[in-house]
C-alpha cells in the first residue's frame, strides 16, 4: 500500500535570513536539454511574483501582527495572482514585487483553504506598465509521469526570483492532513511529488514543466529531508482558480462521511471481491447518518456511478466527487451491509467552514473565535453554542479566571449564541460581567471587572 | 545554594542526642523493582527510612507504591531492623496523595511509633534520621507554605534549610527523641536541571506525622472503598459570591458538574448548587488549599447509607439577579468507581497487545459519547502482529470482525472465533481521537 508521507510536512513559511556562498559561475555550454529548460523558464519567469504579506494574527491573548513572504504568479491579462492560502489567504496587507522589481500592492480577491489556494489581484496598469501583459498559463498535471523534467519558481528564504530544477518524484502522493486556517487540507486532491528544490519561501510559487505550462503550485515540503517537495497538480488549481473568480469560493458539498480504502482490508468480512469504498465513520447528525448510513457500510456507487477506493491515493477523488454533489438534492447511495445490498438517498450540505473570524476583547484581555459544527464535531463538544477562548493575556483582568479552550456559555445570564452576537452582549455589559464558561468537563462561573 | 544565616541554626553532627531513642526505632526498607520492557531487563533498587506503625507494618514517606499487577515486573521488599537484621516484608500499598507507602513485615511486630507529630516553631531545632543511619541536627528555619510541601498536610508545615534536602523521607524528631513528621520535598518537574541550575527546591519541609496517622487503617485501598458523590466541585469564592450578587459570604462547595446516575444527580443535586454540608461534615471550599482536606473528608463519610445534605440553589430572577434557597436532599454515597489506572488489564498475547476497560474517567477524558462501548488499547509490544495491523495506544476498540467488544471477554471470545474460523486477517474498529477506522491484523 503507497502511504502518505509520514512525519512533520512542513508548511513552506518564509526564513528572512541566509548566508550566501559565491561559487564561480559554470561555463555554458550548448545543450538541448539546457536550452528547453531555459524556454520553459523564459516562458513563466516574467509572471513570477514575490510576496510579502502583513499578516494579522492573535497570540496570547492579543491581536498581533507578523511578516511573511512567498512567492505567486500572474495568471492573466487582468493581473489576477495565483499563490497559497498559507501565504496569503489572511493578509491584511500584501505586496508583490513583479518581475520588473516594481512593488505594487495586491489585494485578496478570495482563498480556498481546503486546496491551500488563494487568489490575489494588482493593478493591470500598473503590472504591466503599459506593455503587453505577460502570465503564465497552466499544462495538464494529469499527463504528468516520473521522470518528466520539472522547474520550480520562487523565493525560497525570501530570496526572490530562484529557479531550481528537477523531476517528478511521484505524481499521485497523499499526505498525511495538515491544518490550514483550521482546515484539512489535501483531503481533495492527491499532491505532486518532486525534487526540484523547494524551501519555504517557495510556497505559492509555479512547477513548471518544460512547454513552460504551470503544472503545480508548490506548497509544501518534507522536513529534514533533501528534495522532497510537493505541489497542488494545475488541473485542481485550474479548477479551485475559476470557482474563486466565478463566485469568490470553491462550492462543496458534504454529507458527512470518513471513507477508507479497502485494499487493506481484502480477504476480510468486510470487503467482498466488488469494488467500492469503506465508510469508516459517519459525522454525528450528518446527511449520512440521518439517512441511516453506518461505519463498515461500503459504498457500492453514488447517484449510479461506481465509487471505489482500492488505495488510498484513490480517496480524494471520491471526496471531490461528493463535493461536487449539488447541496440540498438528493443523492443515491448504494450500500452493502454485511451480505445485505441496500439503496439510501442522501441529501448532501453545503461544506461547512472551519474558518471563522478571531477577535479579541482587549478590555478584558482575551480573544475569541466563533465555534462552527466542524469545530465542535473535531472537539467533540457538547455545547451548540458559544464562543471559544483562543488566549489569554498575561495581568488582564481574564488572565486568572480564563484559560485557552475555555468556552464562554453565558455573559450576565444571556445565553452565548455566536461570536457576533457576543461582542454584542459584551458591548452592552457593564462591569463586573458575570460569565458562565465550560472547562472540560467543569461548568463554572466567573466575574471579570474591567480595567479602564 | 545554601541558605543565609540569621535564622539557620549550627548544623552539627549529633552522636549524642537523646533522638537517639528514636533512632533505634528506624527501620530501613529495601524495594527493589525488576521490570522487563519488551524483552530488556532493567532493575531499581530504593532505600527508604520507615517507621512501625500498628499490627506489624511500616511507614515510609516520599513515594507511593502499589503492588505491580504486570507480568513483565517484580517488586521485592526487604526490612532492615534497627540492628541490621534483614527481616521478609511484603508491599500492602501506597497513597498518592499523601507520597507514603506501606509495608507488612512477616512474622515482626515491632512496638509501634504514634503518629502524633510534637508541634515546631520558627527556631527549634529538629533532628533528622535517615535512611544510611545519619543524624543531623537543624533549626526550623520558619513555617513552611503549602506550596513548598510534596502533599497537603492539615496541619503546619516546617521548613528546613536547604542542606536537609539530602534527608528526602527521611524522619524528623525533637532533640528530646519525640517524632515530628517526614521529610517530604515537592519534586519539581525538571528537579535535575532546577538543582543543576541551582534553582532547584531551596528548602527543606517537615510534614507533620498525623497527616499519615490514617494512613496505615486505610491501606489496603481495595478492603476500603472511597465514598463518591459523582460531581466536580470548585472553591465557592468571592468571584462566585459576585456572580450570584450575594453580599453575606457563604461556605460550602460549588458544583461544576454532576455525572449523569451519580449519587448527586440521584439525590436532586444540580449544576451551579452549592453543597453546603453532608450529613455532619460541613464543606468548607474558599480556596484551593481546602480541597484536600475535604476530599479526604467527604471519602471518609460512610457509604450506602442515606445522608441528609445541605444544598444552597440560585434561581435567577426576570431581573437578572439571583435568589436563593437552601433546602435539604437524602444523599447516598457510593463506592468511587474504578478510574482508568486502577482498572485490570488484560493481555491478547498471540497478538501482542493489552487492554483495560473503558472507564468513567476514561470516557469523560476522552470525551467518547455515551452510546460507545469498547476495550481501551494500553500497550502493544514492538513488532507485534497489533502493532503491524495500525493498532495505537489509546485506541478504543469497539468491534472485531464485526462483533462488539464491549470487555476484555467479548473481545477474547470474538478473537478465539476468528482463529476457529481460520481468519487470515481480523478487522478491528476503533475509536481514535474523534473518528473511528478499521484495520486489520494478521495472525501470525
Amino acid at each position: 500500500m503507497t502511504v502518505g508521507v509520514r512525519g512533520p510536512v512542513l508548511r513552506l513559511a518564509p526564513l528572512p535570513l541566509l548566508a550566501l556562498l559565491l561559487l564561480p559561475p559554470a561555463a555554458g555550454a550548448e545543450d538541448p536539454l539546457e536550452a528547453r529548460v531555459l524556454a520553459a523558464k523564459d516562458k513563466v519567469f516574467p509572471a513570477l511574483v514575490h510576496i510579502v504579506n502583513v499578516e494579522e494574527g492573535f497570540a496570547l491573548g492579543r491581536r498581533q501582527k507578523s511578516v511573511s513572504t512567498g512567492s505567486g504568479f500572474l495568471v492573466d491579462e487582468k493581473g489576477h495572482i495565483v499563490t497559497n492560502y498559507h501565504v496569503a489567504g489572511e493578509g491584511k496587507l500584501l505586496v508583490v514585487t513583479l518581475a520588473s522589481k516594481k512593488e505594487v500592492e495586491a489585494k485578496l480577491v478570495a482563498g480556498d483553504p481546503f486546496t491551500d489556494l488563494a487568489v490575489l489581484k494588482v493593478d493591470p496598469a500598473a503590472a504591466f506598465a503599459g506593455g503587453k501583459p505577460v502570465f503564465a498559463t497552466f499544462g495538464d498535471s494529469s499527463g504528468l509521469e516520473e521522470g518528466d523534467f520539472v522547474v520550480a519558481m520562487g523565493s525560497p528564504l525570501s530570496l526572490s526570483r530562484s529557479v531550481s530544477f528537477g523531476i517528478i518524484s511521484c505524481r499521485e502522493r497523499t499526505l498525511d492532513s495538515l491544518q490550514v486556517a483550521g482546515h484539512e487540507t489535501g483531503k481533495y486532491n492527491t499532491w505532486l511529488q518532486t525534487d526540484a528544490a523547494i524551501n519555504p519561501g517557495n510556497s505559492g510559487g509555479p512547477l513548471v514543466n518544460l512547454a513552460g505550462e504551470v503544472v503545480g503550485v508548490n506548497t509544501r515540503a518534507a522536513l529534514l529531508a533533501n528534495n522532497i517537495g510537493f505541489a497542488i497538480p494545475s488541473n485542481v488549481v485550474r479548477d479551485v482558480v475559476e470557482a474563486l473568480l466565478r463566485e469568490g469560493r470553491v462550492p462543496r458539498s458534504d454529507i458527512g462521511v470518513r471513507l477508507q480504502p479497502l485494499g487493506a482490508l481484502e480477504h476480510t468480512l468486510l470487503a467482498s471481491a466488488e469494488s467500492g469504498a469503506l465508510v469508516a465513520g459517519v459525522d454525528f447528525g450528518s446527511p449520512a447518518a440521518r439517512a441511516g448510513v453506518l461505519p463498515g457500510d461500503v459504498i457500492l456507487s453514488l447517484d449510479g456511478e461506481p465509487f471505489a477506493a482500492r488505495f488510498v491515493e484513490q480517496l480524494p477523488g471520491l471526496y471531490a466527487r461528493i463535493a461536487r454533489l449539488k447541496a440540498g438534492s438528493e443523492a443515491r447511495l448504494s450500500l452493502r451491509r454485511g451480505t445485505e445490498r441496500m439503496e439510501v438517498a442522501v441529501v448532501p450540505e453545503p461544506l461547512g467552514t472551519g474558518l471563522v473570524a478571531e477577535s479579541e476583547v482587549a478590555a478584558w484581555g482575551i480573544t475569541v473565535r466563533a465555534i462552527t459544527p466542524r469545530m465542535r464535531l473535531e472537539m467533540a463538544l457538547p455545547e451548540e453554542s458559544g464562543v471559544l477562548v483562543t488566549g489569554v493575556r498575561a495581568g488582564s483582568p481574564a488572565a486568572t479566571r480564563l484559560e485557552d479552550g475555555d468556552i464562554l456559555r453565558e455573559i450576565d445570564g444571556v445565553e452565548v449564541r455566536g461570536l457576533a452576537q457576543f461582542l454584542d452582549v459584551i458591548g452592552k455589559a457593564k462591569s463586573p460581567v458575570r460569565i458562565a464558561f465550560r472547562r472540560g468537563a467543569v461548568i463554572d462561573v466567573t466575574v471579570l471587572r474591567e480595567v479602564k | 545554594m545554601g541558605g543565609r544565616g540569621g535564622l539557620i541554626a549550627l548544623l552539627l553532627l549529633a552522636g549524642t542526642v537523646s533522638a537517639q531513642d528514636l533512632a533505634d526505632r528506624i527501620w530501613v526498607l529495601r524495594i527493589t523493582t525488576e521490570r522487563s520492557s519488551f524483552g530488556a531487563p532493567s532493575r531499581q533498587t530504593l532505600l527508604a527510612p520507615a517507621v512501625p506503625v500498628e499490627d506489624g507494618l511500616l511507614l515510609a514517606v516520599g513515594f507511593a507504591l502499589e503492588p505491580t499487577t504486570e507480568k513483565d515486573e517484580a517488586l521485592r521488599v526487604t526490612a532492615i531492623d534497627p540492628s541490621g537484621r534483614i527481616v521478609p516484608a511484603e508491599l500492602v500499598g501506597g497513597d498518592d496523595d499523601l507520597r507514603c507507602t506501606i509495608v507488612r513485615l512477616v512474622g515482626a511486630r515491632p512496638e509501634p511509633v504514634v503518629l502524633e507529630g510534637a508541634p515546631r516553631r520558627a527556631g527549634d531545632e529538629v533532628v533528622l534520621l535517615s535512611r544510611h543511619g545519619e543524624v543531623m541536627r537543624f533549626a526550623v528555619r520558619r513555617m513552611a507554605t503549602r506550596i513548598e510541601a510534596a502533599v497537603e498536610a492539615p496541619r503546619a508545615l516546617y521548613a528546613l534549610p536547604a542542606d536537609a534536602q539530602s534527608f528526602q523521607g527521611a524522619i524528623a524528631t525533637t532533640p528530646e527523641g519525640r517524632l515530628v513528621g517526614f521529610v517530604d520535598l515537592r519534586p519539581t518537574v525538571a528537579e535535575g536541571l532546577g538543582i543543576m541550575l541551582g534553582i532547584g527546591p531551596q528548602t527543606a519541609v517537615v510534614v507533620p506525622a498525623e497527616t499519615y496517622a490514617d494512613v496505615p487503617k486505610a491501606l489496603p485501598r481495595k478492603d476500603r472503598p472511597r465514598g463518591w458523590l459523582g460531581v466536580n466541585l470548585a472553591p465557592f469564592d468571592a468571584d462566585h459570591e459576585a456572580y450570584f450578587g450575594i453580599e453575606t459570604p457563604v461556605d460550602g462547595a460549588f458544583v461544576t458538574g454532576v455525572a449523569e446516575g451519580s449519587p448527586a444527580d440521584r439525590a436532586g443535586i444540580r449544576l451551579h448548587d452549592v453543597v453546603q454540608s453532608i450529613g455532619d461534615l460541613p464543606l468548607r471550599f474558599e480556596r484551593m488549599d481546602d480541597w484536600d482536606p475535604l476530599l479526604r473528608a467527604v471519602q471518609r463519610l460512610p457509604l450506602g447509607k442515606p445522608l441528609p445534605c445541605r444544598v444552597l440553589r440560585f434561581e435567577r430572577l426576570p431581573d437578572g439577579g439571583y435568589d436563593a434557597k437552601a433546602f435539604e436532599v437524602a444523599l447516598t454515597l457510593e463506592a468511587r468507581p474504578l478510574d482508568f489506572a486502577d482498572a485490570p488489564e488484560t493481555e491478547i498475547e498471540d497478538l501482542g497487545f493489552r487492554v483495560k476497560p473503558l472507564t468513567q474517567d476514561w470516557r469523560r477524558s476522552n470525551r467518547v459519547p455515551g452510546d460507545l462501548e469498547g476495550v481501551v488499547i494500553t500497550r502493544l509490544e514492538r513488532a507485534s502482529a497489533a502493532q503491524l495491523g495500525g493498532l495505537e495506544p489509546g485506541d478504543l476498540v469497539l468491534k472485531v470482525d464485526g462483533r462488539a467488544t464491549p470487555d476484555a471477554d467479548a473481545l477474547r471470545k470474538a478473537l478465539a472465533d476468528a482463529r476457529a474460523a481460520k481468519r487470515t486477517k481480523i478487522v478491528f474498529f476503533v475509536r481514535r481521537g474523534p473518528v473511528t477506522t478499521f484495520l486489520t491484523v494478521q495472525p501470525s
